[in-house]
């Protein structure tokens, strides 16, 4: 039991911890023309598990945004090279359209420009040994100033 | 009575048996529709059936008289910003179906391809049309899948979107 306090004490509580969907720290501005957010599609060991899907209409603060950006960030751990298959969605478990394959070694990035669905998800493949897995949506919205 | 008088009865009684699918959903209708963020969208449906035949077309959608509809959410000020069409439903079992996706000027003029293969369950399964080029719209079937009854449903969307003012 002093073991799991002394744990808890060290690394902090979970509840803290980053999950899909969740906002990136710091991932949030406005420059130029655009007002940015930044939120994780994938932070996790996702080792079985896909990433979840992110509604982007009430799952995000600004709603749909003008276009958005899916970057691989992490494979920390991962015993291959998995891939991440980044998709949208027009209904949730509807039925998908792929955006791209992202791979840390290959394309890490893809561009939905202008927005196609309201939904996106990513589905990990090769996720064995990871501990953890990032991929980040960036949703541009253009500034009224 | 006369056969005249007969068929009426039996049209009749059909009538009351199978009512009229009033609340389903046909070629053209608008099935979704919210604003979010930068965007007020509105889904319709381009095709919405069972099996599709080849070399037809699922009917035309007006871009302009789809945005006139006064009072009603469906009400916006001409041509959307762009549109994306979706193959949303293929129950073809064994082969699905094939299309491309064409523009026209006029209702039944001069079909232009904006989009040579769609097809379900692969990386184009969706096309993003913009900027618009035409004021019409249809799907038109290259591979028809499965005729033999087992196409239960073919649907494809088109989800129009006008930027909003805020």
């Amino acid at each position: 039991m002093l073991r799991l306090l002394a744990a808890y004490l060290v690394l902090g509580v979970t509840a803290g911890w980053a999950a899909d969907g969740d906002a990136v720290a710091g991932g949030q501005y406005a420059t130029g023309p655009w007002a940015v957010e930044t939120r994780y599609l994938c932070d996790g060991d996702h080792t079985a598990t896909d990433c979840n899907e992110l509604d982007l209409h009430v799952g995000t603060a600004g709603g749909l945004p003008a276009y958005l950006t899916v970057d691989l960030v992490t494979t920390g751990g991962c015993a291959g090279a998995p891939t991440v298959t980044v998709r949208g969605l027009t209904a949730p478990l509807g039925a998908p359209s792929v955006y791209a394959d992202l791979t840390t070694a290959g394309t890490s990035s893809v561009r939905v420009d202008p927005i196609r669905h309201r939904h996106i998800d990513g589905v990990v493949v090769g996720g064995a040994g990871c501990t953890d897995l990032e991929a980040v949506v960036r949703l541009f919205y253009r500034r009224v100033r | 009575m006369t056969l005249r008088h007969l068929l009426s009865l039996a049209l009749l009684v059909l009538a009351l048996v199978f009512p009229a699918p009033t609340g389903w959903a046909l070629e053209g209708d608008p099935v979704s529709a919210y604003a979010s963020g930068e965007w007020s969208v509105v889904e319709y449906l381009q095709c919405d059936g069972q099996a599709p035949v080849l070399n037809a077309s699922c009917r035309e959608i007006d871009w302009n008289a789809h945005n006139t509809a006064a009072g009603t959410i469906n009400a916006h000020p001409g041509l959307p910003e762009y549109v994306v069409f979706d193959i949303r439903a293929d129950t073809c079992d064994t082969l699905k179906v094939v299309g491309r996706m064409q523009g026209l000027s006029t209702s039944g003029g001069t079909a232009h391809t904006l989009l040579a293969t769609m097809q379900s369950g692969s990386t184009v399964t969706s096309f993003t049309w913009t900027p618009i080029t035409h004021r019409f719209t249809r799907f038109n079937v290259t591979t028809a899948g499965t005729l033999a009854g087992s196409c239960t449903d073919f649907e494809v969307v088109a989800r129009a979107f006008y930027r909003r003012v805020r």
